[in-house]
């Protein structure tokens, strides 16, 4: 079984569970190659970081009414129990804005604007650059075994 | 209380947040949501969940979750919005809670 699973989908919220079925195939295929489960205090902030960048693809990448606009989602076994996801696509550079602040206040608390907050706490690495063809990568990686 | 069903993601997190909204607004200010049957949730359904929260707590109640699954828990963590969406482990015992705060 493959430890690779690429899927080309429209950038748009109802592709979403496409990519929560890649990640289900991914965890098979993954558990296969291991030889055991994957550990769940790595699994559960991986899935939730690429759901996080793929959420941010569909917001962000294309302008609305851009309907044609796709994201490539690759997800591998990377050497050393890494678990790995790229994401790619053609659209708007990503232009970060400032992540809000962990705030105990009620009336302080953010309704938005967590996403990538909670992909840096959930990864090991999360890089983001634009290719000179004008896309988008985002990679991310979580070890296995790593807190 | 509510028993929201499904991932709450992009997708669906803008009807959760309005059904939060609406519930409050009918004079319902002590909401406890089941998360139960919710298998995933993302930064905006975390952002609906706040939303219920501020709008319940400015009408004077509040609001709770009970039976989050891990991938809940992981996430709320991450946030450390566990600090002020505190998971209850049972639905009685999130229902409780506002018993007692009631009582005093």
């Amino acid at each position: 079984m493959a430890t690779e699973i690429t899927i080309t989908v429209p950038a748009a919220a109802e592709q979403l569970e496409v990519v929560h079925a890649a990640l289900e195939r991914f965890y098979a295929a993954t558990e296969c190659m291991l030889g055991r489960a994957v550990d769940v205090a790595a699994w559960l902030p991986f899935t939730t970081a690429v759901a996080e960048v793929a959420a941010n693809v569909v917001r962000h990448a294309y302008p609305a009414g851009m309907a044609s606009g796709r994201m490539r989602v690759r997800l591998r076994l990377a050497r050393q129990g890494v678990l790995a996801a790229c994401f790619a696509d053609c659209g708007e550079p990503f232009v970060p804005t400032a992540a809000p602040s962990n705030a105990p206040d009620a009336a302080e608390l953010p309704e938005g604007g967590m996403g990538l907050a909670i992909c840096r706490a959930s990864l090991t690495r999360l890089r983001y650059r634009r290719t000179a063809r004008g896309r988008n990568c985002w990679l991310l990686l979580k070890r296995i075994g790593a807190a | 209380m509510l028993q929201p069903s499904g991932r709450i993601d992009l997708l669906s997190a803008g009807e959760l947040r309005q059904r939060l909204i609406d519930t409050i607004a009918a004079g319902q200010r002590r909401l406890v949501v089941d998360l139960e049957a919710v298998p995933f949730i993302d930064s905006s359904g975390l952002g609906a969940l706040i939303g219920g929260l501020k709008a319940a707590r400015l009408a004077g109640g509040d609001l709770r979750i009970a039976r989050p699954n891990a991938q809940v828990r992981t996430v709320l963590s991450l946030t450390t919005l566990d600090r002020v969406l505190r998971p209850y482990e049972t639905v009685a015992a999130a229902v409780s809670g506002f018993a007692d705060a009631n009582g005093n």
